[in-house]
């Protein structure tokens, strides 16, 4: 990534939820029985102008970790900084300069107008009334919800709720702003506003932005940092093209005109070394391999005739993490660029 | 310095949000306030059947209850503080108060000024609705009366920084607040004078900061005060500030620890 002065710089960072002890569950009755490692040794470095996505299943160490990174829980071993500042430590510091937009648009006053929404978060930063009334107009502006500064939150569509914790979150000036599944309630129109709106304001604000997300075409779209997690750990990290590169074997699609010629095709191709899988349904052969076109089909030069079509496909996001996440062979703490 | 008047500012900023929502839904506030009127009415029929004459209530029964009763509400702004935590939990707004650069510790002294101004509002109104009902008071005790309630409110917030405390930690402490209100209502000596309890329970009663300020209250606003028992308004003031100072002390040093141990577990701002 593009770290010359990260804004967010996170090492070795270790979480390890713990059952409540035994003496105190008549207070707080643990979810859990036993240990979670929820992180394990994650290092990433995010700089100024970047667009970290962090991707992962549920229970990847994805909240966790913006957790950590907005104080709400302490890592138990490693640390994490913002601009320098230790989130276990300097908490309140950290808090000043890091903007955060929960999944849960319940978070907002929804009685309130999106105004008082913003006033009132304004003042809680420590702004006079006045500044906060014209702060708020300004972030309303910025991101599009000048004409429904007067609305109540509960008249507000998903999409603009979506946008008034955006303006929320940039209320005051953050350097860092941590998105967890901003886009996850929208219409696929709706979150792609969203997330060009992040982009810009990325850029124009030199912000370190760390976005999670299911969606992985927006991911994709970003096309930027990916911190991809499984199970805790930190299994890749770098951009999209360098993990195709890494990680994705170009896949050959060869259409026969009968399921019998497929048959025999797809026999003749496992036997090939540097093949890696072969699919076959019906009449149609999928083949993985780094293999050219050419050579594929010249292991099958007595069938050719029979081939009605061939064409060259990329995996896509979703089958490529699920191969990166289950791939035992991964080097630990991913192998794109840091 | 800052950091007070940043509080400052937090709590008028949580005392706007309280009055804007308060007035989003004006006919459950009219309903609400007209709830306070109950206990007015039910010992209005009761003092009827109480013997006035007894100088321990300072030979008015009326005034004597109502001012106890007038009292405790005020006092009971601690259980306003959790059930604005409550709502903030279960309405997931609490990790977003918690993200803000805010003195987590100063959440729960913010989190009340609103409903204090709400009861004061209240309780005035209802002093005057009693004089036409047979209420006596000695008017010019008023101002230090408003002065020890306002202390002993923030000598009772102590309890609600304790309960802050625990709910930080089990996120519902209604049962601990319910046994707490449950024993104000009881030993303080609201309803009736502490002298008719046995010993043991007079015992618990001198350790409720609610107990001070309805014996200073019936001090000064009883016309005829010479012959109640329990603190004088200056012994109130002695036991109430010795009450905050030790007790936020306390509860404010397990608040952080609490606090340090929700951030440790992973349960801060959780449901």
């Amino acid at each position: 990534m593009s770290t010359v002065t990260p804004l967010v710089d996170v090492r070795q960072l270790v979480k390890v939820y713990r059952p409540s002890p035994l003496w105190m569950r008549f207070l707080l009755r643990s979810a859990i029985d036993r240990p979670v490692e929820a992180l394990r040794g994650v290092s990433f470095q995010v700089g100024a102008g970047d667009i970290c996505a962090v991707v992962g299943p549920n229970g990847a160490g994805k909240s966790t970790l913006f957790r950590v990174l907005t104080g709400l829980t302490t890592p138990t071993e490693g640390s994490a900084t913002v601009l320098g500042l230790d989130v276990t430590h300097q908490s309140q510091a950290v808090r000043r300069i890091v903007g955060f937009v929960p999944a849960d648009d319940r978070s907002l006053y929804l009685r309130h107008t999106a105004s008082e929404n913003l006033i009132f978060h304004g003042r809680l930063q420590g702004m006079a009334l006045p500044d906060a009334r014209s702060k708020a107009q300004e972030m309303l502006e910025l991101v599009g919800l000048g004409h429904a500064a007067g609305r109540a939150g509960f008249a507000l569509s998903s999409g603009m709720r979506a946008r008034l914790q955006l303006a929320r979150a940039l209320l005051h000036g953050p350097r860092v702003l941590i998105l967890d599944e901003p886009t996850s309630a929208i219409d696929p129109v709706g979150a792609h506003q969203l997330l060009s709106l992040i982009e810009r304001l990325t850029h124009e604000m030199k912000l370190a932005v760390l976005l999670s997300s299911h969606r992985l075409e927006e991911i994709e779209a970003l096309r930027d940092h990916v911190l991809l997690l499984d199970r805790g750990e930190l299994v890749y990290q770098g951009d999209i093209e360098s993990l195709r590169h890494t990680w994705d074997a170009p896949r050959l699609r060869i259409r026969f005109a009968e399921p019998a010629a497929a048959v025999a095709a797809s026999a003749k191709l496992r036997a090939v070394a540097g093949i890696e899988t072969v699919d076959q349904i019906a009449g149609e052969v999928t083949v993985a391999t780094t293999m050219r076109a050419g050579a594929v089909l010249g292991v099958l030069n007595g069938q050719l005739a029979k081939i009605e079509s061939v064409e060259e496909t990329r995996i896509s996001l979703r089958e490529l993490l699920i191969q990166v996440a289950g791939d035992e062979r991964r080097p630990s703490q991913g192998s794109g660029e840091s | 310095m800052r950091s007070l008047g940043h509080a400052v500012t937090v709590a008028r900023a949580f005392t706007r949000m309280g009055y804007l929502l308060e007035f989003a839904y004006p006919l459950a506030f009219v309903f609400t306030q007209m709830q306070a009127l109950v206990p007015v009415f039910i010992y209005f029929f009761v003092a009827k059947l109480v013997n006035s004459s007894n100088s321990n209530v300072g030979g008015d029964y009326f005034t004597f209850v109502i001012i106890g009763v007038l009292s405790i509400r005020v006092l009971a702004v601690v259980q306003d503080l959790s059930s604005e935590l409550d709502s903030a939990i279960q309405q997931g707004r609490l990790e977003t108060l918690l993200v803000e650069p805010l003195p987590w510790r100063a959440l729960p002294f913010a989190l009340i000024p609103w409903s204090l101004i709400v009861r004061l509002v209240t309780v005035a109104l209802l002093v005057f609705i009693t004089v036409p009902m047979g209420a006596h008071y000695n008017w010019s005790g008023m101002p230090e009366a408003l002065l020890i309630t306002l202390l002993g409110t923030v000598s009772t917030l102590v309890i609600g920084v304790l309960a802050t405390s625990v709910k930080v930690l089990s996120k519902r402490n209604d049962p601990i607040l319910a046994v707490y209100g449950l024993v104000v209502q009881v030993l303080s000596g609201a309803f009736f004078p502490l002298s008719v309890l046995p010993a043991p329970l007079r015992l618990i009663s001198r350790m409720l900061p609610q107990t001070y300020v309805i014996d200073a209250n019936r001090h000064l606003l009883l016309l005829h005060p010479a012959g109640l028992s329990g603190a004088t308004p200056m012994q109130a003031i002695v036991v109430l500030v010795a009450f905050a100072v030790v007790g936020y002390a306390v509860s404010l040093w397990l608040l952080g620890r609490t606090l340090d141990y929700a951030r440790e577990i992973g349960v801060l701002g959780g449901y």
